[in-house]
């Protein structure tokens, strides 16, 4: 079970602060961090600097993005923002725009 | 599209919360929500802001006003320190509510609306002043009644003013017919 679910139709504007899964289908703008996993789905909306273990990104995601293992950019997802990981897989079909620092 | 969204018993989050559909909030929220749907407020959640629903049901800890279109239920173990306001209020044994409780159709839509249109950070509103003020002026104008009584004297004394105007009037009478000559 995901820990923490936004569906579509919810919007936080804020400050998220977590040590589990975060699931997002709808719309967050501030801040999102997670210690666990993060996966943006094809509907959400995230405005935010966004750190986490692992990124799943199948929505859109607008700020830098940091995560300690990987981060995944998947078919019809849309990153505008610098990362920051190990290891990043850029699908095709997918949009991005940023610098990429694979430095470990 | 309006799904149930959980913000978990590890997540905190500092800011507000608003949309449609259901919400359950196992973890901590500092900030206000508003909801179209359900908001359950599970043991072990706390919340420090307001919160409006359709329907909301509190287990956790509440710093703040609650507002449902249809119904505020309080459960065991739950503590609130705020208002309640819902057509339909319930309270279960072993929970703790300070604040004042409104189960009344009408100040709850104005409630809930402004709580819904205001989005951002609406300040705490004072409790409780706006009655005790009504109280205080409906009971000035009582007073003064039993004080009116011995007025009457002064109609005696009306009748003398009236002599004042009279000679002025006769004055005006006669300048103008001598303005009217050249």
């Amino acid at each position: 079970m995901a820990g923490t679910i936004i569906e579509a139709g919810l919007s936080v504007e804020g400050e998220i602060t977590s040590e589990e899964e975060i699931v997002v289908h709808g719309e967050v703008r501030g801040k999102l961090e997670t210690t666990d996993a993060l996966s943006v789905g094809a509907s959400g909306n995230v405005e935010a600097d966004v750190s986490a273990s692992t990124l799943a990104i199948a929505g859109r995601v607008t700020g830098d993005v940091a995560a300690t293992e990987r981060v995944d950019l998947q078919a019809g997802g849309r990153l505008l923002g610098d990362v920051k990981t190990a290891r990043l897989t850029i699908a095709d079909g997918a949009t991005f725009k940023g610098n990429v620092d694979m430095d470990a | 599209m309006a799904g149930a969204s959980v913000i978990g018993p590890a997540t905190v989050v500092r800011g507000n919360l608003r949309g449609e559909g259901s919400l359950e909030v196992l973890g901590r929220i500092e900030g206000n929500v508003a909801m179209t749907g359900e908001v359950l407020l599970a043991a072990g959640s706390n919340v420090r802001g307001n919160v409006s629903g359709s329907q909301i049901r509190v287990a956790g800890e509440v710093d703040g006003d609650l507002a449902g279109a249809e119904a505020v239920l309080v459960e065991k173990g739950a503590s609130i320190t705020g208002e309640l306001v819902a057509p339909r209020v319930g309270i279960t044994p072993g929970a703790i509510v300070r604040g004042a409780v409104r189960a009344d159709g009408e100040t709850l839509e104005l409630g809930f609306r402004a709580m819904a249109s205001a989005g951002g950070a609406p300040a705490p509103e004072p409790r409780g002043l706006p009655e005790p003020r009504r109280s205080l002026d409906l009971g000035r104008p009582k007073a003064p009644e039993g004080g009116d009584a011995p007025r009457p004297a002064l109609s005696e004394r009306k009748p003398p003013a009236p002599v004042v105007p009279v000679p002025r009037k006769g004055a005006r009478g006669r300048k103008r017919p001598s303005r009217a000559r050249p």
